[in-house]
């Protein structure tokens, strides 16, 4: 999973977000490092909602603008919630890795 | 020019499809981002928008068996398209010498008096069989393909000073063979028993034939990338009988569009790593192509046509937004679009009957149109005349309902663009040749 779709999802986990909400959220979830331009947002719904990850859950149309709410899906909630098991089992063998290097560097001090 | 409208024309990158189902949540999305006195998009958001516009309007659906289909579409389309070049700069001079051309250019490399001269009318040559093949021509000297053979006494090492003092750039002399180059001749000397010369007269191929070739296979790629693109979607769309129909003509279609595909990239590999890529294998491409394409061509375009035809069209998801068209401009485009479908079918209906008439007795006399329509004859003869002298006159109305109900109404609007259409095509084809002989009949 790309790092925009994860999240995109994340952002959604919590509640339903129209396009520049989803834009707002993923910027400060991701510490300010990620931010989604409207081009690269639209086609990751698109990409989304065709894999039924996402659906819309409303649309507000007020004043000619139209703010289409997108909600996760069941899959959609399985699918992150996999890809953070992924990350975690990842990052688990990445951190016992330096743990025992960081211990042998001490055995060999000490 | 407003913000909105800049996002507006960025958003024309993307194909008219996505803008109708996400357009104006998208611009909304756009403006919301935008500062509070921004007046002009970003540019990193300008090439943004356009470059996923683009994507989008080149994407096929996901998955390697549709990405194959393109890929073989685009691939056929750039080999039909280039060869389509070919054939045109064929139209546009003459591929052969005339004899009589062939004999005068003969003449300045051996003056005797030629024992025969046979064309050699082929359009294509066969498949490439090596640096010994005949259309093999060193670079420099590419001949179209056909040829007039003279064949007259005289030697190799003649020929070749008496062209080089003509001024004709003339080739190394290999094996008792050398091709000599002027303006838009280009000939190959040979010799049987160093006695006899066979001159092979060719037309030149036209220097600008590489680079148009190049540029009809670029376009041809896209196009067919394109239309693949929208023909897999429709496949998409359809249900099992759809799908199967589409199958039915487009599997066969693929099988034989990567024949020549298959060969041409064989054949452009080899020539590119052998002895260089010369205007004489966009020749030998084409003669693959043409007996394929003739099958695979039409079978692809069925495929094509029952998905553009056929395919159920996804209801637009986006509500629309934009003002409604008053119920005034609804009444004046549905009374224009009947105005200009009645004029014209006057003018179809007369012109059907003409000719339904002319097929039946030749050029014999077709009877008095009272005789043959007792029924409406006047009131056909009223449209006639009418849509003749009103029907353009009525554009005044048609044009401006258009132009203001433009993106306003799906079938209304393109109604009445197609009746506005005929406003202006049926009088021009009054002018026509049948079009007259029709008329005279109908108002003598």
């Amino acid at each position: 999973m790309q790092q925009p779709t994860f999240f995109i999802l994340t952002a959604l986990a919590g509640e339903p977000l129209h396009g520049y909400g989803i834009i707002h959220a993923v910027e400060g979830l991701s510490g300010g490092r990620l931010t989604l331009r409207a081009g690269t947002l639209y086609a990751a719904l698109d990409r989304l909602t065709e894999d039924g990850l996402l659906v819309v859950d409303r649309e507000e149309a007020i004043e000619g603008r139209l703010r289409r709410y997108y909600r996760l899906t069941d899959d959609g909630t399985r699918a992150l919630q996999a890809e953070v098991d992924l990350m975690r089992a990842n990052a688990n063998v990445a951190a016992a890795r330096l743990r025992r290097a960081g211990a042998a560097r001490m055995a060999f001090l000490t | 020019m407003s913000l909105a409208r800049w996002y507006r024309l960025l958003l024309l990158a993307y194909p008219r499809r996505f803008r109708r189902a996400r357009g104006t949540e998208m611009l909304t999305t756009l403006l919301d981002a935008a500062g509070p006195d921004q007046r002009r998009p970003r540019w990193r958001d300008a090439v943004n928008v356009l470059w996923r516009g683009l994507r989008c309007r080149f994407a096929v659906p996901r998955g390697a068996a549709y990405v194959t289909a393109a890929v073989v579409c685009a691939l056929f389309g750039g080999l039909l398209l280039a060869a389509g070049v070919v054939w045109a700069s064929w139209l546009g001079q003459p591929r052969i010498p005339e004899p009589a051309t062939a004999a005068a250019v003969a003449r300045i490399a051996a003056p005797a008096w030629p024992s025969s001269i046979v064309v050699h009318d082929e359009k294509f040559s066969g498949p490439y069989t090596g640096a010994d093949d005949p259309y093999r021509a060193p670079h420099g000297f590419e001949p179209n393909p056909g040829w007039v053979q003279v064949t007259v006494p005289g030697t190799v090492a003649d020929a070749r000073s008496r062209l080089a003092a003509d001024g004709w750039e003339v080739g190394e002399l290999t094996n008792l063979v050398f091709w000599a180059a002027k303006s838009d001749h280009v000939i190959q000397v040979s010799t049987v028993d160093s006695t006899v010369l066979m001159i092979d007269v060719y037309r030149r191929v036209p220097p600008w034939l590489g680079s148009a070739v190049a540029v009809g296979a670029v376009v041809g790629t896209a196009g067919g990338w394109l239309l693949a693109g929208r023909a897999l979607r429709g496949f998409r769309r359809h249900r099992l009988g759809g799908r199967a129909a589409m199958l039915t003509f487009g599997v066969p279609g693929l099988i034989g569009a990567m024949v020549p595909v298959c060969y041409a990239a064989a054949n452009v590999i080899l020539a590119t790593v052998g002895d260089g890529w010369r205007a004489t294998n966009v020749h030998y491409l084409i003669g693959a192509t043409v007996p394929f394409a003739v099958p695979a061509g039409p079978a692809l375009l069925c495929a094509g046509a029952l998905a553009v035809v056929a395919a159920p069209r996804t209801p637009p998801a986006e509500p629309v937004l934009e003002p409604v068209p008053s119920r005034a401009w609804r009444y004046l485009a549905w009374t224009a679009t009947t105005a200009h479908l009645a004029f014209a079918a006057g003018w179809v209906i007369v012109v059907a009957i003409y000719l339904v008439l002319r097929s039946r007795v030749g050029d014999g006399f077709l009877g008095d149109p009272k005789d043959v329509v007792p029924w409406g004859h006047d009131a056909l003869t009223l449209l006639y005349v009418l849509g003749f002298l009103l029907s353009p006159a009525l554009l005044a109305v048609s044009v401006p309902l258009l132009v203001t109900g433009r993106r306003r109404v799906g079938v209304t609007w393109t109604l009445l663009l197609v009746a506005a259409a005929t406003a202006v095509v049926l009088p021009v084809l009054m002018f026509s040749p049948l079009g007259q002989s029709a008329g005279v009949w109908w108002m003598d």
